[in-house]
């Protein structure tokens, strides 16, 4: 028997197929939703799911959330453990709770993972349901996950779907056809850090004004997190805790259109990537038949707003968000058991893969959304006579210079001794259906394949990690202030060369008193730079901001009448 | 693997559906290790674009007509000039963009941006519009294929998909950067 697992920024799930459907089990207090909550007590097995998350709030310093915001980064370190180590423990209570619900041993698994995941962050989810004891049979992309209950029982129809999948800690979207369960993944885009988290973050700011005490913070967020669930269904809800701080008792009464205040600009973050995802697909929102929904943030009607918007078509609510990506982790162990049949998944790699060439330039040899699994080879040969060997770096992302892409590590390939261009071995890389990559290198000559060893790219001892953070923050105060001078005199700058340029193009429609009043605070602002004065600078800036306001409108609607024009 | 006969024109429909017919036998899922599904993988992706199928096709049949040498079909070359102009303006604005920093100065750079659109969008109907040209022409090349092989129009040809399809994916990025 294999498990299925959600294992969320927020919560986690664990399925299993019972007599040819996936059921999702429930733990010893019956809920399907496991807190992804680790908490570690003085002395003592830390708790896990429930009874961690509600001693969050009384001992936040003890208790890790959103571990998996930290996967896969190296040497991330709470507490004493890692971040794959915490993922274990709650892989491990999972694994608990589904052996008692079966009663049977569970030792396999398949465990979903944000679409966006890098290498090394499939690769720590992967060494995590390890730890846990578990072999992992398959990492599965959580939107392709969705796609697969919600296709369950659409196996005789073809269509194409969007899947947008925004969790507590990340965001995916993925672009699917499906043809007579063919689940054929055609794009996919995101981002693994932009999700229901920063919702919370941005309310708890407003929430706290200014106070630092972290208990009274940690038992804030708890009510704020709830009345953010409570406005999915009202408009309005009271945020209160008695005997806040002291004697004092907490109460603010959160809107719902202040929430959607606060929520709008995060999910604005999400526009780019549907759009990117689209354009790789080469298709508009016209070709879509659906949009699915996942994650428990796609329960709040802003954001079902929101993708009805880029997609122009109301979104299909017909799954459960929190649960639609454990059911397809499980219907995808039904498939490796074989006790699904007639589906096949299909997905593809997110980055584009490629190497470091001349130039400090990235070589792209497997471009993102190539389907997997997948190879590619590479011929290298020797650039001076009798080199032995050529380091390879190995670099995962979508910018041209290498250093701003993910380094996955490197490879050293080793020529038999020979003239210029004469050595050469053919390097083979494999992404397999985990999205993992494998490095093979194939001497031509001796024909004798062998499999190469990545080395992590960045192995910088803790302590150093820890002088260059601490280096980087006091020299950040040192030179703070002439920075932010520096770089308000800029802002001015470029503020008054484009005022300039606009009423070149459209001072003559402004009003005239307007005009005049624009004037004179363009006049505060060069007499504010002039000054030096970083206040009186900033004050200035942003008067002239606002008071150009109405012209950036004038501009832009100017421009796209011309623009219609042209069209016609 | 796709037991596909090696000819120039390939419907791309029924290619994609045979695709997923053989992945439902082959994908490691189903078959396990024994599956080889990344040469399935492989030999579609090389068959479902006209640019990277005409290479295949000429590496079996006729590997010197890679090498160049060929004229491309009439057309090509024009086109090139118009392309590289449209990257150029493009290149201008972003760099533009990319210094502007406030409301006003995305504002004013508006009708630059809208006239870029407008451009791109004009180019790539061009470009689909050759591009119909070349399957057209394609199809007919393959209507005499057995009887006459012509390897010279084929390498054109193939020079041609080539172009377009680095173009077109050019405009469309152009577009994206443009409209978002």
């Amino acid at each position: 028997m294999i498990a299925g697992i959600d294992l969320g920024t927020t919560n986690s799930l664990i399925g299993v197929m019972d007599s040819g459907f996936p059921i999702l089990i429930a733990d010893e207090e019956g809920e399907r939703l496991t807190p992804s909550v680790v908490h570690f007590p003085e002395n003592g097995t830390p708790l896990v799911g429930w009874a961690a998350r509600r001693l969050r709030a009384l001992r936040p310093a003890e208790t890790v959330s959103s571990i998996k915001r930290l996967m896969g980064q190296r040497g991330a370190v709470i507490g004493c453990a890692s971040p794959e180590e915490i993922s274990a423990l709650i892989l491990r209570k999972l694994k608990r709770d589904a052996e008692r619900a079966m009663d049977q041993l569970i030792s396999r698994a398949v465990i979903t993972v944000p679409a966006y995941f890098n290498d090394g962050q499939r690769q720590a989810t992967k060494q995590a349901g390890e730890l846990a004891g578990f072999t992992v049979e398959r990492i599965v992309n959580e939107p392709t996950a969705a796609a697969l209950a919600y296709g369950l029982d659409k196996l005789d129809e073809k269509s194409k779907i969007a899947v947008f999948d925004l969790g507590g800690g990340t965001f995916d979207i993925t672009i699917l056809e499906l043809d007579k369960g063919i689940f054929h993944v055609l794009a996919t885009h995101g981002n693994t850090r932009l999700g229901g988290d920063d919702i919370d973050t941005a309310l708890l700011n407003l929430l706290l004004a200014g106070s630092h005490d972290p208990v009274f913070a940690a038992r804030l967020r708890e009510a704020a997190i709830d009345a953010k669930h409570r406005l999915s269904a009202e408009k309005e809800t009271w945020i209160e805790l008695p005997f806040a701080e002291g004697e004092r008792n907490f109460s603010y009464s959160l809107t719902r259109a202040e929430l959607e205040r606060l929520t709008r600009p995060i999910l604005e973050r999400t526009r780019e990537h549907c759009l990117r995802a689209l354009a790789d697909a080469r298709l508009s929102p016209g070709d879509l038949d659906q949009v699915v929904l996942a994650g428990g943030v796609t329960r709040m009607p802003l954001v079902r707003q929101f993708a009805a918007g880029i997609f122009l078509r109301e979104p299909n609510t017909s799954q459960n968000p929190d649960e639609v990506v454990a059911l397809g982790a499980t219907i995808q162990a039904g498939i490796l058991e074989g006790t699904l049949q007639n589906m096949v998944l299909l997905d593809v790699t997110p980055l584009s893969l490629g190497i470091e060439t001349f130039g400090g330039l990235m070589n792209t040899i497997i471009p993102r959304n190539s389907t997997i699994p997948l190879k590619a080879g590479e011929m290298f040969t020797n650039a001076l006579p009798n080199q032995r060997s050529m380091l390879i770096k190995v670099l995962q992302g979508e910018r041209e210079m290498a250093r701003d892409n993910w380094p996955l590590g490197q490879f050293e390939i080793a020529f038999e001794a020979a003239a210029k261009g004469q050595a050469r071995v053919g390097v083979q890389f494999e992404i397999d259906a985990d999205g993992i990559l494998h490095v093979l290198a194939r001497d031509t000559k001796t024909g004798l394949e062998k499999t190469v060893e990545i080395q992590s790219a960045v192995d910088v001892s803790d302590e150093a990690v820890e002088q260059m953070i601490a280096d980087s923050v006091e020299n950040a105060f040192e030179d703070m202030n002439e920075r932010i001078l520096t770089e308000t005199k800029l802002k001015a700058g470029e503020m008054l060369g484009a005022l300039r340029h606009a009423f070149g193009i459209a001072g003559g429609e402004l009003p005239a008193g307007e005009k005049r009043q624009i004037e004179h605070l363009a006049e505060e602002v060069e007499r504010a730079m002039e000054s030096g004065e970083l206040a009186r600078l900033k004050k200035a800036n942003a008067a002239l901001d606002a008071g150009t306001q109405h012209l950036a409108t004038l501009l832009v609607e100017r421009a796209m009448g011309e623009a219609t024009k042209r069209k016609k | 693997m796709l037991e596909e006969p090696r000819r120039p024109w390939l419907d791309a429909g029924e290619l994609k559906n045979k695709f997923h017919a053989l992945t439902a036998l082959h994908h490691p899922d189903v078959a396990g290790a024994a599956g080889d599904f990344s040469a399935l993988n492989a030999a579609y992706q090389a068959l479902r674009e006209p640019a990277t199928r005409l290479r295949h096709l000429l590496e079996l049949e006729w590997p010197a007509g890679l090498a160049g040498g060929q004229d491309a079909p009439p057309g090509i070359a024009d086109l090139f000039m118009k392309m590289g102009s449209l990257q150029h303006a493009l290149h201008a604005f972003r760099k533009k963009q990319q210094a502007a920093s406030i409301p006003l100065a995305h504002a004013v750079l508006a009708p630059e941006r809208l006239g870029l659109v407008h451009a791109f969008e004009e180019w790539l109907a061009v470009l689909n519009a050759k591009e119909a040209g070349l399957l057209e022409e394609l199809r007919l090349l393959d209507a005499g294929w057995e009887a006459e092989k012509p390897m010279n129009r084929l390498a054109a040809l193939y020079q041609g998909f080539s172009y377009l399809s680095k173009w077109t994916g050019q405009v469309r990025e152009g577009l994206f950067i443009l409209k978002s």
